[in-house]
């Protein structure tokens, strides 16, 4: 049965330069995860700790509740499949594919009836007899996978397979090969340093910045409640509007104001603010629109631009003292460029982070 | 780094070094130590079944008083000093005419093949080679030059041209190094600073000396270097060219090594003055390792 | 009005300056190509010339420079000298042994120096040891080897030869290898060592189908110096094992009025390097400078 992966307390240094700094992931059996970061963020290093490719300086790996910190990537019991694809130039696609099996010494019918049923997965059946070098971007990455899910894996890394994909078909394979993983069950692990990659694909986000943990959790969970500024404006599409605010009474009722916001605050949110009174104050863009929601305060705004993505379009508003926040309309809702009036912000949604330490209250 | 991990591969590391290793221990670890002993030795060969006995300084100070150990540690430092800035030179104005957008592509491409030729000679045949050539009264320079009223020149049979004829052959032999290396950094040299400084006005003159050549230092770094190293080892093309000779006017330190101890059999002496040799070169080795292995930082996984 | 006339007329004239410039920019670099084809085809063909003239032409007051009159005497007696004929084999007895032993014993240091972290920097040791081993001087290790040699009874031996030729050729191809096994992607091997790898099957498998090419060329470099190499084969042989370079050295001495000869047997000794040369043109400048430059 697929098997549990737990990275514990690790930590890397090359020199003085710490790349991963006390991260602790646990994945569960046949869980699919993501680690997303910016770029330099320690994902591939610490994907690399993972397949006993980097040692660790401190933490251990823990697989299936065993210690496998001194083992390497063969005991583990690891698949990987790389950035670059690291297919072996010299070998044919069905070498490429049967190479793992040859090495563990498979009997050759065992090997030539697996890589058939692998290059029937991953489709890759017309190209069995060529070269790496003679195949596309994306066929290239077939193989790679094919090549990583062909023997029985305790877990599988994945470091940016979609990366040297073009957009079309980034967006296509990645549907597939979520389907992929879900229908084997095996427990993976994903790099990628795409938001949009990892909110569409896991069960379960790591996000990760300057080597450190920043949030786990389920992508709409970790996108609902983001735990802090850099989480919030990492993850989501229009970026979350984040802006320094000011919290106030209304008349007693507690308030905050931002610019030319000043929204009424939910019991919850005061308390969680306290006695603060320097604030970051962070509205998702589809939490601003020019219709009322359920429970919400308005601004006045003029609309500077408009950018159209079919179903939906994000727009650009200006207010009255200069500063810019983004909010999103249905594609009949029929307000275009110029337009000014009322703009409303949906107060359940409203998020408060500390002005300086950027956690959220 | 890679495998620092795996716990099996170190043994196999050792297991594949140890060819590589053996080899390098017994082929001049062994030799070296030898030769030490013998430069500290005396040792009559006359005598037959005498061993060699440790004596002390004696071979040292023998040598280093010794007018022709010094004669012939000169002659390798001119020989290198006027044949390295010759090639230099030459060098740069071969590898510019075969990179120059005047010349046809295809005649500049025949010439870089045909600058193998001499550069692949094999050292002897080249001596031999020159023997020909350079014949006082048969050979075809000299009877050349007598066409424009020029010699006859005595070459390498006189004692007092032997050392220009040598470094003539040596540049004509060895120059292609220098242009091969050039023309590969001047290729490789990126087009829009020039560019720029043609749209600037700046004359062919002034490109060449104040774009193209500096950004071509550390290709001149390393030819200097590796020129210096080889000029300083010649051997082959002087022993079949002149044999040192005639007198010792082109003995430099190899063929006086050479000459120590497999025509007198001076064995302790001749070890001795390899030694002198080798700490002789030991500066020049040590800026070059210095520069290889900084440019190789890569390789040290340390 | 004259401005206008002024600016239609200067472009004309340093268009006409420009040309004439250049065309005695041409003249002056299609002049000194000539020369240094001279310099370079002239020798060769003089080397030829000799191979094929009658042994009577050789001594004349202006030397023959071109003659009809040609003979194949001189290749006949160089070839067909069974002494030359021995020396040819032992030259390409000990190239092609002592090119093997180096090639396969340098690569697999190189292919530990460049990927395995060695305790005791012994990464660094080595390294060093092997750039100062290529640094040497051959003349300082001629005189023990002769005398070690001796002590061995191995003195005009093949395996005297091949043992101080592989000494010599190890450093190079381990350099050498060393900077070919840094241009190859490490991802590959690691994607080997996730497959279950050992090292020694990453090498067997991925490392050295990988690097075959750049191990010929390395070979070639090794061969070509090997074959040309005249002092330690001068030192350690005097009869049986003697190589053509001491061959063709020994015409002066012992016979230096057969210039055909010796033409005869320097073109034969030429021949296979100069292909061996051509074959590996590409590489040559990244093995004349030992790695340094890439070419
Ligand atoms: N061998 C090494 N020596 C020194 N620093 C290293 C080494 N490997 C990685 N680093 C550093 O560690 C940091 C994390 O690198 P890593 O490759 O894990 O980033 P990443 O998150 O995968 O980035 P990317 O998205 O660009 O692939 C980087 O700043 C990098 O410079
Ligand atoms: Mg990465």
């Amino acid at each position: 049965m697929a098997s549990t992966l737990r990275l514990e307390r690790i930590t890397k240094r090359f020199g003085d330069f710490v790349a991963v700094d006390d991260v602790t992931v646990d994945i569960a059996p046949g869980e699919f995860t993501t680690l997303v970061g910016p770029s330099g963020c320690g994902k591939t290093t610490l994907l690399n700790i993972a397949a006993a490719l980097e040692r660790p300086s401190t933490g251990s790996i823990v697989i299936d509740g065993r210690d496998m910190t001194e083992f390497n990537a063969r005991e583990r019991g690891i698949a990987m499949v790389f950035q670059s694809y690291a297919l072996y130039p010299h070998l044919t696609v069905r070498q490429n594919l049967g190479f793992p099996l040859r090495v563990q010494k498979v009997p050759k019918a065992e090997i030539a009836r697996r890589v058939n049923e692998a290059a029937d997965l991953m489709e890759i059946g017309h190209l069995l007899n060529r070269k790496p070098r003679e195949l596309s971007g994306g066929q290239r990455q077939r193989v790679a996978i094919g090549r990583a899910v062909i023997r029985p894996s305790t877990v599988c890394l994945l470091d940016e397979p979609l990366s040297n994909l073009d957009a079309a078909l980034r967006v296509r394979v990645r549907a597939e090969l979520k389907l992929l993983f879900a229908r084997m069950g095996t427990t993976t692990m994903f790099v990628t340093h795409d938001q949009s990659e990892a909110m569409t694909m896991s069960d379960r986000v790591v996000v990760l910045k300057d080597g450190k943990v920043q949030q786990q959790g389920a992508p709409l969970e970790v996108y609902r409640n983001p735990a802090n500024v850099f989480v919030a404006s990492f993850i989501g599409s229009p970026q979350m509007n984040l802006l320094p605010g000011q919290l106030a009474s209304d008349d007693g009722r507690p308030a905050v104001k931002a610019g030319a916001l000043d929204l009424g605050l939910s019991a919850g949110l005061a308390a969680a603010a306290g006695a603060r009174s320097e604030i970051i104050l962070g509205i998702r863009a589809e939490d601003i629109a020019t219709t009322p929601f359920a429970n919400s305060s308005k601004f006045s705004a003029r609309i500077e631009l408009v950018e159209h993505l079919g179903n939906s379009a994000i727009m650009h508003y200006r207010t009255a003292d200069g500063g810019r926040i983004l909010g999103m309309e249905m594609r009949d809702s029929g307000v275009g460029t110029g337009w000014s009036g009322d703009v409303h912000v949906n107060l359940d949604a409203v998020k408060l982070f500390d002005s300086k330490t950027t956690a959220a209250l | 780094m890679v495998a620092d991990f795996a716990r099996d591969d170190r043994k196999v590391a050792m297991l594949f070094l140890l060819p590589g290793v053996g080899a390098l221990l017994v082929t001049y670890l062994v030799p070296l130590a030898y030769s030490l002993g013998l430069s500290f030795s005396e040792w009559d060969i006359r005598k037959p079944g005498a061993q060699w006995v440790l004596s002390g300084f004696g071979n040292y100070t023998d040598l280093l008083t010794s007018e022709g150990f010094w004669r012939a540690g000169l002659r390798s430092l001119i020989f290198t000093l006027a044949a390295l800035p010759i090639e230099l030179v030459l060098g740069t104005m071969i590898a510019l005419l075969l990179t120059s957008e005047m010349v046809s592509s295809k005649l500049s491409a025949l010439t870089r093949v045909l600058m193998l030729v001499p550069l692949m000679l094999p050292p002897v045949v080249l001596g031999i080679l020159w023997r020909l050539l350079l014949n006082v009264n048969y050979g075809p320079v000299n009877s050349l030059l007598g066409l424009v009223g020029l010699g006859p020149f005595t070459w390498a049979a006189a004692p007092d041209t032997a050392m220009a004829t040598i470094v003539l052959v040596e540049v004509i032999a060895n120059t292609s190094v220098v242009s091969m290396i050039l023309i590969g950094g001047l290729l490789s040299l990126p087009p829009e600073p020039i560019r720029a400084a043609e749209v600037d006005g700046a004359g062919p003159w002034r490109i060449l000396f104040e774009i193209k050549l500096p950004q071509l230092a550390s290709y001149y770094l390393i030819i200097v270097l590796i020129r210096v190293m080889d000029l300083l080892k010649t051997f082959d093309f002087i022993y079949a060219l002149t044999g040192g000779g005639p007198g010792d006017s082109t003995s430099m330190l190899n063929l006086f090594i050479y000459r120590v101890g497999q025509r007198f059999l001076d064995y302790p002496m001749a070890s001795a003055a390899s030694w002198v040799f080798l700490v002789a070169l030991l500066p020049l080795s040590i800026w070059l390792l210095i520069k290889a292995v900084a440019s190789s930082k890569d390789y040290l996984n340390d | 009005m004259t401005d206008l006339a002024l600016m239609s007329l200067r472009p004309a004239a340093s268009r006409a300056g420009f040309r004439w410039r250049s065309l005695v920019g041409q003249a002056w670099r299609y002049g000194c190509l000539v020369v240094l084809l001279a310099v370079i085809v002239f020798p060769i063909y003089w080397l030829v010339l000799n191979s094929l003239k009658h042994q009577r032409d050789f001594f004349t007051g202006p030397p023959i420079y071109f003659t009809t009159d040609l003979t194949l005497s001189h290749w006949q007696e160089a070839l067909g000298n069974p002494l030359n004929q021995k020396y040819l084999l032992n030259t390409a007895i000990v190239t092609a042994v002592s090119t093997v032993l180096a090639t396969l014993a340098g690569t697999l240091c190189a292919y530990v120096l460049a990927r395995i972290r060695l305790p005791f920097r012994l990464n660094r040791v080595l390294l060093i040891s092997i750039l100062i081993a290529r640094l040497f001087p051959p003349v300082s290790l001629a005189i023990p080897y002769y005398l070690l040699m001796r002590q061995l009874g191995l003195l005009d031996t093949l395996p005297a030869l091949v043992i101080a030729y592989t000494g010599l050729a190890l450093p190079f191809v381990t350099w050498l290898m060393l900077t070919f096994f840094q241009d190859l992607p490490r991802e590959i091997e690691r994607a080997a060592m996730v497959d279950g790898c050992t090292m020694f099957q990453r090498f067997r498998w991925i490392v050295l189908p990988m690097s075959l090419s750049s191990m010929m060329v390395t070979a070639i470099f090794v061969f070509m110096g090997v074959w040309n190499e005249l002092l330690y084969s001068l030192t350690l042989t005097s009869l049986s094992a003697k190589t053509i370079p001491v061959a063709i050295a020994s015409f002066v001495g012992d016979n230096a009025l057969a210039w055909g000869q010796m033409s005869a047997l320097s073109i034969a000794s030429f021949v296979p390097i100069l292909l061996m040369a051509l074959t590996v043109q590409r590489y040559l400048v990244r093995g004349i400078t030992f790695g340094a430059v890439k070419g």
